[in-house]
């Protein structure tokens, strides 16, 4: 067995262990809402997104973009070298989203693996292998643009559902959205899914063509890759990132059955819309920016705007700390030579240790399924809460 | 650093994502509520008004028929999404195929 092909297996194994991550570190994108507000259960939640997670990255057969499209030039993921730079940003991007999952920050996975992708090839190559066009265009443009858009569709659609509630009466209303959540919930999974599953995938073939086993004149991904993409990001799910849940669903805002329905409904229009024309986006981000509009839709102050403040600092962080990560993770492999499998081995264990630690570490303050379960809110319970907080029925407590 | 040589933002695109993500958000959200609406009055005016039911049951099958579209609009767009380039392309595929050579 060669050098290139230990580091192809080690390639391989990360980043189905990085859709893993993705899985659970992500969940929230989906269900958060529908947790928070009782509508479903906390584990049926997470099963459900689990599944429609798995389909998803089976719906699209066309190859999502390659973590070096329009970042890098491609010449810098050649060979065994290449390989190597692969894997230690797939190893920047894990530890990223394990240090944010145990702070329950919700960032982008999707981010978090084009720093890895850009610290690595800073450190191995220059900062001139970097497409600054291909950068601004396909990730930060999309990450400002869409959760202000998402932001204002759920805020105008919070706003709208409130008014609509007075004419259809408490309890039918909130019953009603509570039914919608859950089909909403059900789209964005089905999307983070195929959105989220195909990025990974990319990353596998890419280091096949790279290893020489798929031809790039006749590209596609075999159907191991896709089942085993697919299979770890519905694991990742089913797991449930309940720490990230918690506070996407319930430090955000405090939000009810029509704001979740709202803010899932704009999410799932940002994110299709958006992949449909071409711009790639962040599923959390995106799902963030509806939850905050969906507060912001029915009462300006209910934000906390605190939590907001600390999850803005995280998205901000994501690409340069992943490429830090990355470009150390590569400066440790390259002490072993460029193309040596020792060095590959050795940050693989080194990331192993730390992952291992930072699951130590959230067993202190251990957030699971039964801490978030509100199922017991019904929709006449949803109201009195509502009345209590406000000291006016819920409807007119809408701007 | 590359230079910027191409419009980084496409604004034709972006003011179509903008009025799609407005008319499925907003849209749906209006259209459910209003389905639950027609619903719930179908409901109060079943034994006294039997022609107003009828509209009320039109109308919320139109709202639910409108919200059905566009989850299946939605779907459609996942399924279609453009692909994106491969790195098939002639250019790339000499560069990371030609390391392979070395391997056999």
């Amino acid at each position: 067995m060669s050098a290139s092909d230990i580091i192809l297996a080690l390639v391989v194994v990360t980043a189905v262990c990085f859709d893993f991550t993705n899985g659970f570190h992500d969940t929230a994108n989906a269900v958060a809402t529908a947790i928070a507000t009782g509508a479903l259960k906390p584990r049926v939640a997470v099963a459900m997104s689990a599944v429609l997670n798995l389909v998803g990255a089976f719906i699209s057969i066309k190859v999502a973009a390659t973590i070096a499209k329009g970042i890098v030039n491609a010449h810098v993921l050649a060979g065994t070298a290449g390989l190597s730079l692969v894997f230690a940003a797939l190893i920047g991007a894990i530890i990223w989203n394990l240090i944010t999952w145990y702070l329950t920050m919700p960032s982008s996975s999707s981010h978090a693996l084009i720093g890895g992708v850009i610290g690595a090839t800073v450190v191995a190559s220059s900062v001139h292998e970097v497409k600054v066009n291909g950068l601004l265009s396909t990730v930060i443009f999309p990450a400002l643009f869409s959760p202000i858009i998402c932001g204002l569709v759920a805020m105008v659609g919070t706003f709208s559902a409130y008014r609509l509630i007075k004419r259809i009466g408490e309890k039918q209303a909130r019953k009603g959205y509570r039914y919608g959540q859950i089909g909403s919930a059900a789209l964005v999974s089905l999307a983070h899914g195929t959105n989220d599953a195909q990025k990974t995938m990319g990353v596998i073939a890419l280091a096949l063509i790279a290893h020489g086993d798929i031809s790039a004149n006749h590209f596609y991904v075999p159907f191991w890759v896709k089942l085993s993409c697919a299979t770890a990001i519905a694991l990742g799910t089913a797991i449930g990132g309940w720490r990230i849940i918690n506070t996407m669903g319930n430090r955000l805002t405090d939000i009810e059955s029509p704001q979740g329905f709202s803010a899932e409904s704009a999410s799932a229009s940002v994110i299709l819309a958006s992949s449909y024309y071409g711009y790639p986006l962040s599923t959390t981000q995106v799902v963030s920016g509806g939850v905050m509009g969906a507060g912001l839709g029915k009462q300006l102050a209910s934000v906390h705007w605190n939590v907001v403040g600390q999850m803005a600092t995280a998205w901000v962080f994501t690409i340069p700390a992943a490429a830090i990560m990355g470009g150390v993770a590569w400066e440790v492999s390259r002490i072993f030579g460029k193309s040596s499998a020792a060095g590959s081995v050795v940050i693989g264990f080194l990331a192993a240790v730390i992952a291992s630690m930072i699951f130590q570490l959230a067993q202190r303050n251990k957030i699971g399924a039964q801490d978030l379960d509100r199922s017991h809110v019904t929709p006449d319970t949803e109201a009195e809460l509502a009345l209590r907080k406000t000291g006016t029925p819920p409807a007119a407590a809408a701007v | 650093m590359a230079t910027l040589a191409t419009p980084i933002i496409n604004g034709g695109a972006l003011w179509k994502i903008v009025l799609a993500s407005a008319l499925g958000g907003i849209g749906v959200v209006i259209a459910f509520g209003l389905l639950v609406l027609c619903v719930t009055r179908a409901e109060q005016v079943r034994a006294s008004h039997g022609g107003e039911r009828v509209l009320y049951l039109v109308g919320g099958v139109l709202c639910g028929a409108f919200c059905l579209a566009v989850i299946a609009i939605g779907i459609y767009a996942m399924a279609k999404k453009p692909a994106s380039p491969k790195p098939a392309s002639a250019k790339a595929a000499v560069t990371i195929v030609a390391p392979a050579a070395r391997r056999g």
